[in-house]
């Protein structure tokens, strides 16, 4: 929005591009803070399941891909946006001509008209799809962290991994589109192609052999416990993949010297799940901060971890840092 | 109805910033930075504080995107926040001060020097003036008088009726030529300021 008038106004002084860098620094920093989610009731007696991904030791949530047979959604209106959130139960909706099943403890967002198509973003958890194949129709495409899937017509299910996502194709075919990526995903397959599995039953190692961890807990952390939305999968009994936390912890670690920003990306990806590694995982990016001399990190890092995890294994020490902070 | 493609655009980049969206957010905050800039720059009248401020705007405006509802352009949304922000900050600031620093000194050998530095002498006065009104009648005052805004502008960037903007105008430029009445560059300076559509 601009002034109106033709009539000349007093200037407005520019903001420096040091000061828009330090403005876009700080919002990012609160932003990072506020996305570290509390933890989630624990679920019955389901395994966990990580997904792997160097980046993706974030929170993971499986979906059920409930599908219904194939038939014609065309027609309902969309009415957009609208923002679905599931507990327990999954819930199922008519999008325009797709018929949409959000998963348990899933937040999904439908935005759209009939004319410009529909937009559909998962912010937790995920969903299905039964979309008519689109042709002449207007696009129809999910968002899921960095990854989008754009609909050419099909039925598929897609969950969102931290910012990463996996793609699952019943019938017809998916362009998926993530950072590097552009990949054509047809029925049967699965996108990304899992190649790590760990089973997460196994409890993890204590991060002795990470170089920078942290206070290390004097025992091992807890296996890591089924903590986020997991639910039955009886259309694929496979195992999942998996990313075992402590392996990205120590590789997190393992980055600290060589490459410190993604180090930082990667406990904060950690952090932003629950338990014992991610307080973990938290403290270390708040310590990492501090050695490179990165005060704001520091400080939202350290508050957090204090707030968070007020009687974790490093809360004296992330206080003690916090209070030397200039 | 046919949707306008830009608010669809624009609908959509909020539903992925809504969803954390990294990149989408940097590209709304580019988008957004400089008219969010303006407001505060023009109601606060320098840059003094603004950094917080739209520090603060700016996590709002993502803490709050899942009500847009694609009404309006994604980027006056924004200004309404930032107007929002700029008014809390007015109403809990004690006691008012005034900083201005509007751009470098002209040069000496500058034709309109003198009428620039005239003018910001002006602008100056006007600020410390506007530091006594209500926060209300300042907002509504300096984007629809000194920024030349529309009062259905102001109307939305403030979220009152166009009939409360036009009072909170008339009331503050009333009060300005009031407290200017004894400078008369001031009142010249004012004067010379009104918008078209001003009652």
């Amino acid at each position: 929005m601009t002034a109106s008038g033709d009539r000349e106004r007093p200037p407005i002084e520019p903001l420096t591009d040091a000061a828009w860098t330090r403005i876009e620094r700080a919002v990012w920093s609160e932003l990072d803070a506020e996305a570290a989610p509390a933890p989630l009731p624990v679920r019955r007696s389901w395994r966990a399941a990580w997904i792997g991904g160097a980046a993706l030791a974030a929170a993971a949530v499986i979906a059920v891909v409930v599908l219904r047979g194939p038939g014609d959604y065309g027609g309902a209106p969309i009415d957009g946006p609208s923002r679905i959130v599931t507990a327990d139960g999954t819930s199922d909706v008519t999008f325009g001509d797709a018929r949409v099943s959000v998963a348990a403890h899933s937040a999904v967002v439908l935005t759209g008209t009939a004319d410009a198509g529909a937009t559909i973003v998962i912010e937790r958890g995920g969903a299905s799809f039964a979309v008519a194949p689109r042709g002449d129709r207007p696009p129809f495409v999910v968002h899921a962290g960095e990854v989008t899937v754009r609909v050419i017509g099909t039925r598929f299910g897609v969950e969102r991994v931290g910012e990463r996502a996996r793609v699952t194709v019943q019938e017809g075919v998916v362009l998926v589109v993530a950072p590097g990526e552009h990949v054509m995903v047809r029925a049967g397959e699965q996108w990304p192609v899992m190649t790590t599995l760990i089973d997460n039953t196994t409890p993890p190692t204590a991060p002795s052999t990470a170089p920078t961890a942290p206070t290390a807990p004097s025992t091992a952390p807890p296996a890591p416990a089924p903590d986020t939305a997991v639910v039955d999968h009886p259309a694929d009994p496979r195992p999942r993949p998996a990313l075992d936390p402590a392996r990205a912890f120590a590789a997190a670690a393992a980055l600290e010297a060589t490459d410190p920003t993604a180090a930082l990306a990667g406990y904060h990806a950690l952090a932003r799940g629950s338990g014992a590694w991610a307080a973990n995982a938290l403290y270390a990016a708040g310590r990492l901060a501090v050695e490179r001399g990165d005060t704001a990190r520091a400080r939202t890092d350290l508050t957090a971890y204090v707030r968070r995890f007020p009687r974790g294994a490093n809360a004296r020490d992330a206080q003690q840092l916090l209070a030397h902070l200039p | 109805m046919v949707a306008r493609p830009t608010l669809d655009a624009d609908r959509q980049l909020a539903a992925r910033c809504a969803s954390g969206d990294r990149a989408a957010q940097r590209e709304l905050f580019a988008q957004a930075r400089r008219p969010m800039h303006a407001v505060m720059y023009r109601i606060l009248g320098s840059n003094h504080e603004v950094e917080d401020l739209l520090q603060d705007a700016f996590v709002s405006v993502f803490r709050s995107l899942h009500g847009y509802r694609g009404e309006s352009a994604l980027t006056t949304w924004c200004c309404t926040i930032a107007t929002r922000t700029t008014w809390a900050y007015l109403e809990r600031r004690r006691p008012p001060t005034t900083r201005l620093e509007l751009v470098d000194d002209p040069a000496d050998d500058a034709p309109s020097a003198t009428r620039i530095i005239a003018a910001r002498a002006a602008l100056k006065q006007l600020y410390a003036i506007l530091d006594k009104l209500e926060p209300a009648q300042r907002i509504s005052f300096t984007l629809a008088v000194v920024d030349g805004r529309s009062l259905a502008e102001v109307s939305e960037l403030t979220g009152a009726s166009l009939v409360a903007v036009k009072t909170r105008v008339w009331r503050a430029r009333r009060e300005v030529e009031r407290r200017a009445a004894r400078e008369p560059a001031l009142l010249e300076f004012v004067t010379s300021l009104a918008p078209g559509d001003e009652p």
